[in-house]
């Protein structure tokens, strides 16, 4: 069976992509990537990069999708052929770097960028002992804090992957931000606000 | 803290406030240092949380992409495409270049497998070029066709658990599923279906070392139904592990000689394309 036909249709390779689902990727892969890296080549982008501009265009594609007011307007290929040619552009036009993980970070609403290097420095690193700190909860701790503050999801949507009810999620979620509060207040980074983790 | 507070700290975070709540919540912030102090910490708190998930999505992405790597996907020319995505609207032309290409992949891969005919093939090659992860969602969709409810209404029943647990993997929402499987075979620890789809699960996020602990039992126990489906499947997952070639070639053997399995020329592929007299 041909990989790419696993996914129908572009409301389907939308619900893999939200989920992550690895086929969905491969999907896009063996439906768009050689059109994407040509389009590359064109511009004098060498192969190796074409592979880096895809995996960014995904990347960008998967946190669009799951924006709260996504909506599908046009088709799906449409929309990754906009980003990676604005990708594209970024990297022959002005030159301007692609935006990393940790550069959209501090997107947050009214977050100020850390102007000197040792402050930025100590963000990203607070930044990856909270990341770190994660990966000490429980699978359904981590699970939810993921649906609830990188996928975005309503109460009633992780109630439902979850097998919860809508009030369990809204206490348990509680109960996990504080014992991810409780693991990050205990690492040296945040001895600052050790007197109040107890 | 409560959950109110931390609530209204995290709308004001997310941008949910209207601009006269968000206006007094800044006053209130300026006023009081502990409430400024809360806010900048849940606000590393949550960018914390993002950063895990951008890691983990990046991490999925990039092994995709190393697997179609080792499948030799990105060798290919591309200079071949005269397709650009700045003109992509034309679906003759689309359809014309689509018949072409698939030409040249027939006669490409005519080529290539005429060229490695006496030569063993790549294990992670063969692996991809069999594993078909649709026809375990085919399977999955025929049990929850056969599975009937006889809970009453609003009380659900293990059966309605392991049906919404098959339904969560066809919606490709694994992590869900494997929650729900691991409680129904805490419950029905005998239940092959579970057993069976909890190895598929960690197979599709090649978790291999946990699918073959899962599937090894199933593909030796003669009771069970998907004992050919299982050892076809722990076969594929041998070929992703460091010197788990022979211990493939046992798996696909087996099925070789089973004139029941269905996908008994599969298996003789397989040992075709792995062990070439």
């Amino acid at each position: 069976m041909d990989k790419s036909l696993t996914f129908e249709s572009d409301n389907a390779l939308l619900e893999g992509l939200r989920n992550s689902t690895p086929a969905a990727f491969e999907a896009l892969y063996r439906r768009y990537y050689r059109m994407v890296a040509k389009q590359a080549s064109d511009q004098g982008i060498p192969d190796a990069e074409a592979e880096d501009v895809f995996q960014e265009v995904l990347f960008i594609l998967v946190r669009k999708v799951r924006e709260a007011d996504f909506t599908l307007t046009a088709k799906l290929s449409t929309f990754l052929f906009a980003i990676a040619r604005n990708l594209i552009l970024k990297k022959t036009g002005d030159k301007k770097e692609i935006a990393t993980e940790e550069t959209a970070l501090f997107n947050l609403a009214g977050r100020q960028q850390p102007e000197n290097l040792p402050d930025r420095e100590m963000a990203e690193a607070q930044l990856d002992v909270v990341a770190g700190c994660l990966e000490l909860l429980e699978d359904d701790c981590r699970r939810l804090l993921e649906l609830s503050f990188y996928e975005r999801r309503s109460q009633v949507e992780i109630a439902a992957e979850m097998g919860y009810s809508e009030a369990f999620v809204k206490v348990k979620k509680h109960r996990c931000l504080d014992y991810l509060r409780k693991h990050v207040k205990a690492h040296p980074l945040f001895k600052h606000l050790q007197n109040d983790a107890a | 803290m409560n959950e109110q507070y931390i609530d209204a700290i995290h709308r004001y975070l997310s941008g949910s406030m209207d601009a006269a709540e968000s206006e007094a919540f800044e006053a209130e912030m300026h006023a009081n240092p502990t409430l400024k102090n809360d806010v900048e910490f849940e606000r590393t708190l949550l960018a914390g949380i993002e950063l895990a998930g951008d890691r983990a999505l990046r991490n999925t992405i990039g092994t995709v992409h190393r697997n179609l790597k080792s499948e030799g996907f990105f060798q290919s020319n591309v200079s071949e495409s005269p397709i650009t995505i700045f003109h992509v609207s034309k679906s003759s032309i689309m359809k014309r270049i689509l018949a072409i290409a698939a030409g040249l992949v027939a006669i490409a891969a005519g080529v290539f497998f005429f060229m490695q005919q006496d030569k063993p093939a790549d294990p992670n090659t063969v692996f991809t070029q069999f594993y078909k992860p649709q026809e375990d969602v085919q399977r999955a969709q025929k049990i929850i066709a056969s599975l009937e409810s006889y809970g009453l209404a609003g009380v659900q029943t293990d059966t309605d658990t392991l049906k919404q647990a098959l339904q969560l993997y066809e919606a490709g929402k694994y992590q869900e599923s494997i929650a729900l499987l691991k409680v129904f075979s805490q419950l029905h620890p005998d239940n092959d279906t579970a057993v069976y789809y909890l190895g598929v699960i960690h197979m599709s996020q090649e978790h291999y070392a946990k699918a073959i602990e899962l599937l090894l039992p199933l593909s030796r126990s003669d009771a069970s139904s998907l004992k050919n489906d299982a050892l076809w499947n722990l076969g594929l997952c041998l070929l992703k592990t460091e010197n788990g070639k022979e211990d493939a070639r046992d798996a696909f053997l087996k099925l070789s000689k089973d004139n029941s399995y269905p996908n008994q020329r599969g298996a003789v592929a397989v040992l075709e394309q792995l062990f070439p007299e």
